[in-house]
């Protein structure tokens, strides 16, 4: 397995306004965000990293309200992402990776929702399938699945997610999330 | 009498039956006949599935009971519970409601689609979007106004009326051909001059290889998670029980049973669009009646079923029309009985009956019984019922102006009419209870409404359901207001509007 | 057309016979048409949905009987005047369904009573013979034309480009 642990990026971008505001809708009208956002282009995701935020106020406590999300390709292709942990400090503040190390987990393949399978919850989003990551199959992330639409038409800078559970057959919805992008990334596995 | 190939009806489904094919159409009126004759044009196979008969135009007849038992849903017993309940009329054989409706072939009002637009994120539909679509279906409808000589006595008394009180008067744009005025538009036109789809789509649809079988109820539309993969359907028996299963499969399935029976299919096939606003948004024109009697011999069905309609306050969001009917069914819908009712129809012959069409500004809703049977609720709000009010006096005092000598209004509890001074007396001014007017319709409309926003629409502007694969839908269930005219135009260039966009993706898919 | 396996119940024939007498004009028993009216009535029942067919037998049924209680016969075998008080105070009752029967009834015997050939011909009303000589007319000076419109129907004219048209899977 190959990976690139990068150090601490000289880029302190802060997060956009825009970005900040989606993250403070209430639940109701992120729904209506997701159900009206458009599929991402999966071209304009692969070797890019993005700064993610769970929208509940819970996660603070969890240690996960922020985070990083990152995409890349195959060798054969196929769009794959992964999630780094990130300083919990301020969200007005920059997204630093957490010890100052970018430490690569919960990885997800990435396709259009497929309308016939059980995960079709948003048939106008990309699908990260944490259950075909490659993750071991004692991860608890590998019950992770999360949609991700475009929130401006024609743009994948900014983008809204929705988190669910996997028990069994069951789909347990926990979290929104948002994101926007960050740098660039040449991370492969 | 010989049937189209084609066509095939309970007689020919003895056994279950499975069939494949690439496009599914629910319902064979306005909107299904349009979307399989397009369809079908277009190379795809389609298979058309009609809950109701086949009836040829041989048999129709000037016979109203007849009539309601083959070509109506439910004997023509329908009806919206609220205050008051409303009855309404839905066909239910090859050719839906366009083989018993009037024929008015309106171009939806420009305003309507600048509404749609603005309000519902419709694109394309207004500046002219639908008009190559309007220009199509009328092309195939024959949408044409009236030959001279074929205008009853009704209607021309309709016409002196608003003449005399100086309103704005249309001459109706019918779809037909040479109509000849037999005027038995609601039980089946006899001539075929009257252009329903049982004479003009499903034929054209049939001459493209469409296959259209009727008797045939779809029970559940099939999908494996979100994509529609076919429906299951059943032959429906002469005595109303479920006959042979008929199982269909296919990637695309166009439901147009009808605002009331295209949310009840969708519902009970557990698609439920994420904005929740499937079956809700139920609007329905209500219509009241006003019968004159003159002293002249009008014999109002010996012409065309209307001719006219009043649009001096269409902006208020009423018309006016003169509709003959005959004598039983004129009699059915009074509010009299014995002597008191025959006093009225012994008249017959010198009997003008007009009526209003509201533009509603509430909505109901249409939901699903334990049993699946499907209920329609409106609630006629206040506004409704004093533009009900005020426009069938309206109507009073334009058939006073043309010669009545008593009017019979649709209230219960006011007295028979015998001047324009009366309608002041008696109408003007009190306060008429809802449950006092006698209100029907035959426009059901919105219970599946498009537009661009997923959160409140029920599909997309053009039909696709949202949240869902390889399912749409084209009848008046997607208008997401009332439009005030005649609907059967705007289902019909919508219908044709979606299955344009249905072939594009075909190709599209298929090039790629 | 679907009509279901439904038959007026015997028991109940005489009770909306009189629900006839007192809905019609007195041309219903001139003309003898008691019997034809029940037997439409009966047969346009089969045609509607079965709680609606339901709710009308129970309602006549329940007007047959009620009679009993206000006037000591049922209403089948009440005199014509008296019918005619039993019948108006349902037509007028504060209790909704009642006044719906009656409402409901009456309108169904209206269409049976004066769809009747008899009834047609006492209000000149005489749709056939229009209808055909109508639709010879219209032939005769339309025919060509109407002709050409039928063929015009199944012309080709594909909504897309013949180039973009889909071809049919066998």
């Amino acid at each position: 397995m190959k990976s690139q642990r990068n150090v601490q990026p000289a880029d302190r971008d802060l997060p956009s306004e825009k970005y900040l505001s989606l993250g403070a809708l209430p639940n109701k009208e992120l729904e209506a965000v997701m159900l009206r956002g458009e599929r991402p282009d999966p071209d304009r995701l692969a070797g890019w990293e993005f700064r993610g935020m769970n929208t509940p106020n819970f996660t603070k406590l969890l240690g996960i309200k922020k985070f990083i999300k990152g995409f890349y390709k195959s060798p054969g292709g196929q769009l794959f992402g992964y999630n780094i942990p990130v300083v919990q400090d301020s969200t007005s503040s920059p997204w630093s990776y957490k010890g100052g190390v970018a430490k690569q987990f919960g990885f997800y393949r990435v396709d259009p929702v497929d309308a016939a399978t059980r995960d079709n919850a948003y048939l106008n989003s990309l699908l990260l399938d944490y259950g075909r990551g490659g993750n071991h199959e004692l991860d608890p992330t590998s019950g992770l699945r999360d949609y991700l639409v475009r929130v401006e038409p024609g743009s994948d800078d900014l983008m809204l997610g929705k988190a669910y559970y996997a028990l069994g057959p069951l789909r347990v919805a926990t979290s929104y999330f948002v994101l926007e992008r960050l740098r660039p990334s040449n991370f492969t596995r | 009498m010989r049937r189209p190939a084609g066509i095939f009806t309970r007689d020919d489904v003895i056994h279950d039956v499975v069939l494949d094919c690439d496009a599914i159409v629910v319902g064979s009126g306005a909107g299904g006949g349009v979307v399989a004759s397009e369809l079908a044009e277009g190379g795809l196979d389609v298979i058309v599935l009609e809950e109701g008969g086949y009836h040829p135009t041989e048999e129709f007849a000037p016979e109203p009971g007849a009539m309601t038992r083959k070509l109506y849903r439910d004997g023509g017993a329908s009806m919206a519970i609220g205050t008051p309940t409303i009855l309404y009329a839905e066909g239910r054989c090859v050719g839906g409601s366009t083989v018993i409706n009037g024929g008015m072939s309106w171009r939806t009002p420009e305003k309507v689609l600048d509404r749609w637009y603005r309000e519902d994120h419709v694109d394309g539909v207004r500046d002219g979007g639908l008009d190559r679509y309007f220009e199509r279906v009328e092309r195939y409808i024959s949408a044409a106004h009236q030959d001279p000589g074929t205008v009853g006595r009704d209607n021309q008394l309709l016409r002196a009326g608003a003449d005399a009180r100086g309103w704005k008067v249309v001459d109706n744009i019918r779809d037909q051909v040479h109509c000849a005025g037999t005027n038995n538009c609601a039980f089946g036109c006899p001539t075929a001059a009257k252009r329903s789809t049982l004479v003009s789509y499903i034929p054209r649809a049939l001459a493209f290889g469409a296959r259209v079988y009727s008797d045939v109820k779809v029970e559940r539309i099939a999908r494996a998670g979100k994509r529609i993969v076919g429906v299951d359907a059943r032959v429906v028996r002469a005595n109303g029980t479920r006959g042979p299963k008929v199982t269909v499969r296919a990637p695309i399935t166009v439901v147009c049973a009808g605002a009331i029976y295209t949310p009840a299919l969708l519902m009970a096939s557990g698609i439920r669009p994420p904005s929740g606003a499937l079956g809700k948004n139920l609007t329905l024109h209500p219509n009241a009646k006003v019968v004159a009697v003159f002293d002249e011999n009008v014999e109002g069905w010996k012409g065309v079923h209307q001719a006219y309609q009043v649009r001096e306050f269409q902006d208020e969001g009423f018309l006016m029309a003169a509709v003959t009917l005959p004598p039983s069914v004129l009699a059915m819908s009074l509010p009299r009985y014995g002597d008191e009712l025959h006093e009225i129809i012994k008249d017959y012959n010198r009997i003008v009956s007009g009526g209003i069409l509201v533009e509603d500004t509430v909505s109901g809703q249409v939901r699903l019984l334990p049993g699946g049977m499907p209920m329609a609720f409106y609630q006629l709000t206040d506004h409704d019922a004093e533009r009900i009010v005020r426009g069938t006096a309206l109507l009073a005092e334009l058939l006073f102006a043309a010669g009545a000598r008593k009017v019979l209004m649709p209230f219960d509890g006011v007295p028979l009419l015998r001047s324009a001074d009366d309608v002041r007396r008696h109408v003007y001014g009190h306060r008429i209870p809802k449950k006092h007017i006698e209100v029907m319709t035959v426009h059901l409309m919105g219970t599946a409404r498009m537009g661009g926003d997923p959160a409140r629409h029920v599909c997309d502007a053009h039909g696709k359901v949202h949240d869902t694969e390889g399912l749409w839908v084209a009848d008046a269930s997607l208008f997401p207001s009332p439009i005030g005219v005649n609907p059967m135009e705007t289902i019909m260039a919508l219908a044709t509007r979606n299955a344009e966009r249905i072939l594009d993706h075909q190709a599209h898919r298929r090039a790629a | 057309m679907i009509l279901a396996d439904f038959h007026f119940p015997r028991r109940l024939r005489p009770a909306l016979a009189q629900a006839a007498r007192v809905c019609c004009p007195p041309d219903l028993d001139e003309l003898g048409l008691v019997d034809q009216v029940v037997d439409y009535v009966g047969l346009q029942l089969r045609a509607f949905p079965s709680a609606f067919r339901a709710g009308m037998v129970a309602g006549i049924a329940a007007l047959e009987a009620g009679a009993v209680l206000r006037h000591g016969r049922r209403f089948s075998q009440l005199p014509a005047e008296t019918a005619h008080l039993w019948w108006h105070s349902w037509w007028n009752s504060p209790i909704a369904p009642c006044r719906q029967l009656a409402k409901g009834l009456n309108a169904l015997i209206a269409l049976a009573f004066y769809d009747s050939k008899p009834m047609r011909e006492r209000l000149e009303y005489h749709p056939d013979a229009w209808i055909a000589d109508a639709a010879r007319r219209r032939l005769e000076r339309w025919g060509a034309e109407i002709r050409r419109h039928e063929e015009a129907l199944v012309a080709p004219d594909p909504l897309l480009p013949p180039q973009r048209l889909v071809r049919r899977h066998a």
